[in-house]
C-alpha cells in the first residue's frame, strides 16, 4: 500500500492545517462515543467542528453532538418524508421538543467543509444569548428558541454522549452522520466564540485557526490522529471517546485545509453513494445511472485515481472514466456520448461515443482500475492491477487509451445500474499502487495557484438603504480604497424602478437602463461619483437613494478609470479592460457595415457580449452568448427567445476583436455604441449552459468557484434572472431579481443554491429549470474552489 | 484557442517555446503581432454537433469535426468475429437507437414531471379529496403531448427530421419543434 497526498498538504492558504477527517458512514452505523465519569458544566459549554456532508437526501441526518441517552441532539435532519427539501432544519431537540432551530438554512453543499459552533450558555439573562450558532464565522438567526435561563442540559453530563448519532427516541444510537468530520472541539465551562476557532484570510475566506483555550475537566479535542483511536483526547485531558462503526481505513487526508475530490451527491443522476461518497451502488435495472465527481480536472497537470468494481462481465457493471463538463447529464446514457471516456468493466474495453468500445485489458471483480489523465496533452490511460492496458505508459505519455480535447474541462464520473457496487478513491485514502512519476491526486493543495485568489476584487456586490439626502457615500464592504468601479450596475430592491447602468468609459452622467431600449439619460450634474472604496450618491432620485428603500449594487473594476484607443478592428474603440479578471467596457461609433471588428482589449475571447445603442430610443441590448454562436440573438432589456439574426453578431469573438453586422442595434451609421464583453478566468468566471430537467432536484452546473453572481436566461421566452450571494447569504438563493423589468426584488423565486464549486437548481421554475430547454449563464466568482496558496472555499 | 507548434496553449498558463524560452502566464495581453511572433496562431474549433443524433470526435488538429451519424433504430450488438452478443437469457444484446433512446427520455421527463402533483393523487386516494381540475387537466396534457412526441419520434425518417424535432426559435421568435415542449401546469 502505498500512502499518498500527505506529500501535497502544504500551502492551502493557511499557516494552521489540519492532517485529517474522521469518515462517518451511516451504513456503518458509525459513531464515537463517551459517558462522563462526572457531569461537566450543563449550562455553559461550546462545540467546533468542522463537517463536510457526503450522501444527501431524504432520511439522511447530520447528527453532530446528542447526549441524554441520544435523544438531545444537535443535528441537521431532513424528514424522510420532505422530498422536496423545504423543511430542513438546524435544530437542538431533546427528542419530543425542539428547544433551538433554524429553518433557512439550507446546509447542502458536498464539495467543501463547513465550520460549525454551538456555544451555550443558559446563564445569560437575554435569551438570544442562551445559544450562538455559527457557520463558516456567521452567527446564525434562529427562528425559534426556547432554551430556559440558568437550567442544566444534558451536554457534558454524565450519561451517553455520542458524536455521529442521533436517536429522538432514545437509547441506542441512531440516525448516523453520512459524511466527515474534523478538528472537533468540545469546550466545557465556556461559551466561545467562532473567532475562537477560525479566522478570515486576506482573500475573504473562512479558515481554521489554532484554538488556545481552555477544554474544561469534562471538555476534549478530536482530530483523529491516531487511526487506531479516532477517538483519542488530545486537549491533554485523557477523555477519550471510544468509536463504533469506526476503522483505521476511516482517517482520511481530507481535510478543511486541503479538500479533496469526493464524488457529487448534487451530480448524481440515480446512484446512491456511501462511504464518504467514495463508494456506490444503484438498484435500476436497466438503465444506467451515474455520478459526477466535486472536482474538474484541472487545465494543466497529471492526474490520478484508481476505482474499483465488486463484480465484472455482467449488465450494471460499472464504467470509470472522466466527461467533459459541457456534456448534458440531465438525459439518458450520456456516458454513450463523445466527450465521454471511460473503462467498462462489464465488458473489458474502452468506450467512447458509443457504449460497446474497443476490447483492451481484462478486469475482474476487485481489481483496482487505475485512471491517469495528462490534462495539457489529453492523454488518458487505464491501468489494472499496476499494468497498462494499451501497453503504454502515462509518464512518458506512450500510447494512451484516449487522447481528448484540451480545451474542454473534464470531470472523474462513474455509471452503473443493476444493484452492482463500486468505489473510487482520489487519494484521501492509501492508493493501492504508486502512481506514475508526475501524476497528482485531486485536493486543493495540488491545484494551480488561481489567477484571481480574491473575487471581490474585480467583482463585488454592494447592498445599501437609501436615506433620501443627496450625498450618500457608500463604502463597499471588501477592498475598500481599492476598488473603483468601472461598470456599475444599480437594481432598486424593496421598491420597482430602473435597472441602472452606469460605466466609467461614457462618464457618470451617463445612464442607460437594462429594463428598456430607451437611449442614454445624461445628467448635470452627475448623480453619482465613482470612488477607490464604493460610490457616493449625489441625489434623492428615488431610483438611487429613496429614504427607507432597499438596493443593490453590481460593480466590476476594469482599471479604476482609465481608458485607452483600440484600432485593432474595422471600428475604433474607447476600451477600459481588466486582461486578468477578462472582462472590459468600451465605446464605438456605428459605420453601417456588415462584418464589422471591434478590438475588446480583454486578450481572450469573450463568451458573452452585451451592447446598447445610446443615442437612439427603441433599441435593444442586443446580446450574444458562446452557447448560443452567432447570428442569432436575444435582448438583455426582453424576455424573447433566441432568435436567428444575421444582422448582429458575424463571427466567433477572437482574443481581440468581435465582429457585428449592420443591426440598428449594433452598427447604425451614425449610432454610438457601449459594449460590455466577458470573457472566461479559470477559478474566476463561468460562461456556459445547461440543459433544465424540469425537477426541483435540478442540475448541477460546475463552475470551479463560489459563485458570488449569477446570471441566467432561457433560451427560450423566459426573463432574466439575477442572483447574488450578498442578497442571499445562504442557500436556497430565493431572491431574484430581473433584468428585463422593473419590477422589484422576488422574495421566493427560481430557487438556486450557491455552492463551493457552483450551483444547483431547486426548482421547476421555468426561469431557470423546464424541462429540456437549453439556459445561458454567467457567473462570478466570491472565492475559487481553491488552490495552491489559495484556502479551500468554504461550503455553503 | 490558441496553437502553437500543433499544441494548444492555454490562457493565464506559462508555456515553453521550441527554443527552451518559458512565457509568463499573462501571455494573453500581447498584443495580435507580438502574438504572431511568437508563433502563436488563434484558431476557432468547429462546434460539435448534437451528441444525441452523432457520433463525432475532433481530428488530430483538435479544431476540425468528423461525424457520422448515430442509427436510428436499435441494433444488434456483435463480437469482433461479428457474432452475436446475448444476454443471460440467450437474446441478442440490443444497442437503442436514437429513436429508442429520445423515446426513453420523453418517459424518463412525463415520469418527472407527472411525479410533482402524485400528492393530489395520493390525497385523493387517501382522502377522497378531488384533484384540483387544473391538476387532472395538466396531468392529461402531459400524457397526450408524450404520446405526441413519442409518435413523432417514430415518424422521422431521417436524422435532420429527428433534428428538427428539438425545439427552436426563429428570427421573429416563433417556435418550432415538439421536444421537449411540454405543457406548463396552470392555475
Amino acid at each position: 500500500m502505498t500512502m499518498f497526498g500527505s506529500q501535497w498538504l502544504a500551502n492551502a492558504g493557511s499557516t494552521y492545517e489540519i492532517e485529517q477527517s474522521i469518515r462517518f458512514n451511516d451504513n456503518d452505523s458509525a459513531y464515537l462515543t463517551r459517558t462522563p465519569s462526572s457531569a461537566g458544566n450543563q449550562k455553559t459549554n461550546t462545540i467546533s467542528c468542522w463537517v463536510k456532508r457526503a450522501n444527501l437526501g431524504t432520511g439522511e441526518s447530520l447528527a453532530m453532538f446528542s447526549a441524554a441517552g441520544g435523544s438531545y441532539g444537535l443535528t441537521w435532519y431532513i424528514d424522510s418524508s420532505e422530498t422536496d427539501f423545504s423543511r430542513e432544519r438546524l435544530s437542538l431537540s431533546d427528542g419530543s421538543s425542539t428547544l433551538w432551530q433554524a429553518n433557512d438554512y439550507r446546509l447542502r453543499d458536498p464539495a467543501s467543509w463547513y465550520h460549525f459552533v454551538f456555544a451555550m450558555d443558559t446563564t445569560q439573562a437575554t435569551q438570544s444569548n442562551r445559544m450562538k450558532v455559527y457557520i463558516n464565522g456567521a452567527l446564525v438567526t434562529a427562528d425559534s428558541n426556547a432554551l430556559v435561563e440558568n437550567t442544566d442540559y444534558p451536554f457534558f453530563d454524565d450519561v451517553v454522549n455520542r458524536i455521529g448519532s442521533w436517536s429522538p427516541s432514545g437509547g441506542a444510537a441512531g440516525r448516523y452522520m453520512e459524511g466527515y468530520m474534523a478538528e472537533i472541539h468540545l469546550i466545557d465551562g465556556a461559551q466561545k466564540a467562532a473567532s475562537d476557532f477560525g479566522e478570515y484570510n486576506d482573500d475573504g475566506v473562512w479558515i481554521p485557526k489554532a484554538y488556545s483555550g481552555a477544554y474544561g475537566d469534562q471538555g476534549a479535542y478530536l482530530k483523529g490522529q491516531d487511526s487506531s483511536a479516532l477517538g483519542d483526547d488530545t486537549s491533554g485531558n485523557g477523555n477519550d471517546f471510544s468509536s463504533s462503526g469506526l476503522a483505521a481505513n476511516d482517517q482520511m487526508s481530507d481535510s478543511p485545509t486541503n479538500n479533496w475530490c469526493i464524488m457529487n451527491s448534487l451530480d448524481a443522476v440515480g446512484p446512491t453513494l456511501s462511504d464518504g461518497n467514495l463508494a456506490f451502488t444503484d438498484s435500476n435495472g436497466s438503465a444506467w445511472r451515474t455520478a459526477r465527481a466535486t472536482m474538474a480536472i484541472p487545465s494543466t497537470g497529471k492526474w490520478y485515481w484508481e476505482c474499483i468494481a465488486a463484480s465484472s462481465g455482467g449488465a450494471g457493471d460499472p464504467n470509470f472514466g472522466i466527461v467533459a463538463d459541457t456534456v448534458n447529464t440531465q438525459v439518458s446514457d450520456w456516458y454513450q456520448d463523445a466527450l465521454a471516456y471511460a473503462y467498462s468493466t462489464r465488458q473489458d474495453s474502452v468506450v467512447n461515443n458509443d457504449w460497446t468500445g474497443t476490447s483492451r485489458g481484462t478486469y475482474a471483480g476487485g481489481n483496482v482500475l487505475q485512471i491517469a489523465y495528462d490534462s495539457g496533452t489529453g492523454k488518458l490511460h487505464f491501468g489494472i492491477q499496476n499494468s497498462w492496458i494499451n501497453g503504454g505508459d502515462p509518464a512518458d505519455g506512450s500510447s494512451p487509451d484516449f487522447t481528448t480535447s484540451t480545451t474542454l474541462t473534464f470531470l472523474p464520473y462513474v455509471a452503473i445500474y443493476n444493484s452492482k457496487t463500486g468505489s473510487i478513491n482520489f487519494g484521501q485514502s492509501a492508493f493501492a499502487y504508486t502512481p506514475p512519476t508526475g501524476f497528482k491526486a485531486l485536493n486543493t493543495s495540488n491545484l494551480d495557484t488561481p489567477t484571481i485568489t480574491d473575487g471581490s476584487a474585480y467583482f463585488h456586490t454592494q447592498l445599501y438603504t437609501g436615506n433620501g439626502s443627496s450625498g450618500l457615500a457608500i463604502t463597499n464592504d471588501a477592498n475598500a480604497g481599492d476598488f473603483k468601479p468601472d461598470l456599475w450596475y444599480l437594481a432598486p430592491r424593496s421598491n420597482g424602478d430602473n435597472h441602472v447602468v452606469i460605466d466609467s468609459v461614457r462618464g457618470v452622467t451617463s445612464r442607460i437602463y437594462t429594463n428598456k431600449g430607451d437611449a442614454e439619460d445624461i445628467d448635470s450634474p452627475a448623480q453619482i461619483t465613482f470612488e477607490t472604496d464604493g460610490f457616493d450618491l449625489d441625489t434623492t432620485d428615488v431610483n438611487f437613494n429613496g429614504s427607507g428603500r432597499t438596493y443593490v449594487a453590481w460593480q466590476w473594476k476594469t482599471t479604476g478609470g482609465s481608458s485607452s484607443t483600440n484600432e485593432t478592428g474595422d471600428i475604433t474603440s474607447t476600451v477600459s479592460a481588466n486582461t486578468t479578471a477578462g472582462f472590459s467596457v468600451l465605446t464605438y461609433s456605428g459605420n453601417g457595415s456588415d462584418n464589422q471588428e471591434i478590438g475588446h482589449g480583454i486578450g481572450i475571447a469573450p463568451k458573452m457580449i452585451i451592447t446598447k445603442r445610446r443615442n437612439a430610443s427603441g433599441s435593444n441590448w442586443s446580446s450574444y452568448h458562446d452557447a448560443v454562436g452567432i447570428n442569432k440573438v436575444f435582448y438583455l432589456n426582453l424576455r424573447n427567445a433566441v432568435a436567428s439574426n444575421t444582422e448582429q453578431y458575424r463571427a466567433v469573438p477572437t482574443s481581440s476583436v468581435y465582429t457585428v453586422g449592420v443591426g440598428g442595434d449594433v452598427n447604425a451609421s451614425g449610432g454610438t455604441y457601449v459594449s460590455y464583453c466577458f470573457a472566461e478566468v479559470e477559478g474566476f468566471s463561468s460562461i456556459g449552459s445547461y440543459t433544465g430537467n424540469g425537477n426541483a432536484d435540478g442540475p448541477f452546473v460546475y463552475c470551479g468557484f463560489e459563485p458570488a453572481f449569477l446570471l441566467i436566461k432561457s433560451t427560450g421566452d423566459n426573463k432574466w434572472v439575477i442572483k447574488d450571494t450578498k442578497r442571499s447569504p445562504f442557500n436556497a438563493a430565493s431572491l431574484t431579481l430581473v433584468a428585463n423589468n422593473n419590477d422589484a426584488e422576488l422574495t421566493s423565486d427560481q430557487p438556486v443554491d450557491i455552492n463551493s464549486s457552483g450551483f444547483k437548481l431547486r426548482t421547476t421554475g421555468s426561469g431557470v429549470n423546464a424541462s429540456g430547454v437549453t439556459y445561458i449563464y454567467m457567473a462570478f466568482a466570491e472565492h475559487p474552489f481553491g488552490g495552491d496558496g489559495a484556502a479551500p472555499a468554504t461550503a455553503r | 484557442m490558441w496553437k502553437y507548434s500543433g499544441r494548444t496553449i492555454k490562457e493565464h498558463k506559462a508555456w515553453t517555446d521550441d527554443n527552451g524560452i518559458t512565457h509568463p502566464r499573462n501571455w494573453h495581453i500581447w498584443s495580435p503581432s507580438e502574438k504572431a511572433a511568437a508563433g502563436l496562431t488563434e484558431v476557432t474549433q468547429e462546434t460539435p454537433p448534437d451528441s444525441r443524433l452523432y457520433h463525432w470526435g475532433y481530428e488530430a488538429d483538435g479544431v476540425t469535426i468528423s461525424k457520422t451519424a448515430k442509427s436510428l433504430t436499435d441494433v444488434g450488438v456483435v463480437d469482433d468475429d461479428g457474432n452475436p452478443v446475448n444476454d443471460d437469457d440467450g437474446n441478442q444484446i440490443m444497442e437503442p437507437g436514437v429513436r429508442s433512446q429520445l423515446k426513453a427520455e420523453v418517459k424518463k421527463q412525463q415520469g418527472s414531471l407527472l411525479a410533482q402533483t402524485d400528492w393530489a393523487v395520493t390525497r385523493k386516494s387517501e382522502k377522497t379529496t378531488a384533484i384540483p381540475s387544473n391538476i387532472q387537466t395538466w396531468r392529461d396534457a402531459i400524457r397526450t403531448k408524450a404520446t405526441a412526441m413519442e409518435s413523432a419520434i417514430d415518424g422521422a425518417a431521417n436524422t435532420a427530421a429527428v433534428a428538427a424535432l428539438f425545439l427552436a426559435w426563429d428570427a421573429d421568435g416563433n417556435k418550432s419543434g415538439i421536444l421537449y415542449d411540454w405543457p406548463i401546469l396552470g392555475s
